[in-house]
């Protein structure tokens, strides 16, 4: 479980402090697969990132598990980072690397043997459906084919939190379709605890159960997927949720 | 035409060959002796520098020894920049004398040329590392490495083929310090070079000894940019 109480990101600016997330409170089920949704620039990616201190908050607090995180630092901020994976919207593999020592990257820097990384990696490839690239790079494979690696390679270590940001915001929507669902069923597998931001209703409604909507540094709204979609009480919600339809019928 | 190449390599040939592996051996060996130090130095100025811009460190002692060892490594660096190559030749002279117990030849220039080269490696292999697409070391980070993986595992494999690129490009800035080297008795083609050209007025000597600078810049460069071309699993 995941419980981020009022969380305060402030940014060190030339024009002054810069407030990206203002009193954020919000908590993630343990196994459940959490949305955060919002517009460019809503505080998405400084929240995610605050889950594995890539920021550290200006004020509040993040529990994961009972156990305060914000002010682990040296050993304890690497093992806890070591516990969470995390995947991106331009996927980020070792460019030099093959898909196999990729994957074997956070195997390999925990010290793990040989023989057991092995075992592992041909697990995770054989599970996200690349079993046949071990020795390829990262550029002789297609997007979608990248995020795969990013995924095996996030889950290598078993995590007990898979953070996503915005993972299919640089796919086409069939291979957004495919990715998400392979998410839901590592999910379904490992009871991972997904975070995942998107500015996409449609990735929300595919596979999320509990939805975060932040604007402007602050959630507006946020509960059951379902719940939050049926009856939308923030404009933005409406927005997002009718940015497709034709004009006429947007409310 | 034919009888004068015979008759010019009958008696000059060993001593342009002679002095072609003087300057290689030299230029070699200090690139070699530069990237010792060179490259930590440059490893060192992205690593401070990213301390101190990243939001997860330490306040306190921690940030103020990266301010200190980021502008201490920044200035020698930029010292060691800012002074012509000829001015410290002579410079290091007696340090020179120290360290090999000479003045003269190819090992006396080994030192002002490694002395010279270490800032600007530190330079290019800072460079170099800029590169990486910062997704790249974040999401190392976000998988827990420590620095040292970091530097071994991500930020050195992911600058190889720009760091090769860096190396040739010592190798041949070298070639035209090691022919300064030549004006206070250093060895190798520059040596020759004056010597010969300046001194004794035998043009020919000197023209053919700028051929060969020509050539081995241009063999550097081409080797340096397949290899670095052929290691780049970026595009295959
Ligand atoms: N290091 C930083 N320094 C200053 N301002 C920052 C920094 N990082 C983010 N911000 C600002 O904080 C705000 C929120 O940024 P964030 O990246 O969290 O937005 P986002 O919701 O992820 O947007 P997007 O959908 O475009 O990725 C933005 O206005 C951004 O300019
Ligand atoms: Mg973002």
């Amino acid at each position: 479980m995941i419980e981020i109480q009022h969380l305060t990101k402030q940014f060190a600016t030339r024009r002054g402090p810069f407030t990206a997330l203002d009193d954020v409170s919000l908590t993630v089920a343990a196994g459940s697969i959490h949305g955060v949704i919002g517009l460019s620039g809503a505080g998405k990616s400084t929240l995610i990132r605050s889950i594995n201190l890539l920021e550290r908050p200006t004020a509040g607090d993040i529990r994961i598990n009972g156990r305060s995180i914000i002010d682990l630092r040296g050993a304890e901020l690497i093992r806890l980072r070591r516990s969470i994976g995390m995947i991106f919207q331009s996927f980020n593999l070792l460019s030099q690397r093959t898909v196999h020592a990729n994957v074997a990257y956070p195997l390999a820097i925990a010290g793990t043997p040989r023989d057991a990384i092995d075992s592992r990696v041909n697990e995770l490839l054989r599970l996200v459906g690349l079993e046949d690239k071990h020795d390829a790079y990262p550029a002789q494979l297609s997007g979608g084919q990248q995020q795969r690696v990013a995924i095996a390679r996030a889950m290598a270590a078993r995590p007990g939190i898979l953070l996503c940001d915005e993972p299919t915001s640089a796919l086409d929507i069939v291979t957004t379709g495919q990715i998400l669902d392979l998410l839901s069923e590592i999910n379904r597998l490992t009871r991972v605890t997904i975070v995942l931001i998107t500015h996409e209703i449609a990735v929300i409604r595919r596979i999320c159960n509990h939805v975060t909507v932040l604007d402007g540094s602050r959630v507006l709204e946020q509960g059951p997927v379902a719940e939050v979609f049926k009856n939308p009480q923030a404009a933005i919600t409406r927005q997002l949720l009718f940015a497709h339809e034709p004009r006429e019928a947007a409310p | 035409m034919i009888d004068y190449l015979t008759s010019f390599f009958t008696a000059y040939g060993g001593l342009l060959f002679d002095g072609t592996l003087d300057t290689l051996r030299m230029v070699f060996i200090s690139t070699a002796f530069a990237y010792v130090l060179g490259l930590p130095i440059g490893v060192g100025l992205v690593l401070t520098e990213q301390y101190l811009h990243a939001d997860t460190t330490t306040p306190g002692a921690g940030r103020a020894t990266a301010r200190a060892l980021h502008t201490l490594l920044g200035f020698i660096v930029n010292v060691g920049r800012s002074i012509p190559f000829i001015i410290l030749l002579i410079a290091l002279l007696p340090f020179t004398q120290f360290v090999v117990g000479t003045r003269l030849g190819v090992r006396a220039t080994i030192v002002p040329l490694t002395v010279g080269a270490i800032p600007f490696v530190a330079r290019l292999v800072e460079q170099s590392i800029r590169e990486i697409p910062a997704g790249i070391m974040e999401a190392a980070t976000a998988m827990g490495s420590t620095r040292w993986q970091l530097v071994t595992r991500v930020i050195l494999p992911e600058s190889v083929p720009s760091l090769i690129m860096g190396v040739a490009l010592t190798l041949i800035t070298l070639i035209g310090y090691s022919a300064m080297a030549g004006a206070v008795g250093g060895g190798g083609l520059g040596d020759i070079a004056i010597r010969y050209g300046y001194h004794r007025y035998q043009a020919d000597v000197m023209l053919w000894t700028i051929a060969i600078l020509v050539i081995l810049v241009q063999v550097i460069q081409t080797l340096g940019s397949q290899l670095a071309r052929r290691v780049d699993k970026r595009r295959l």
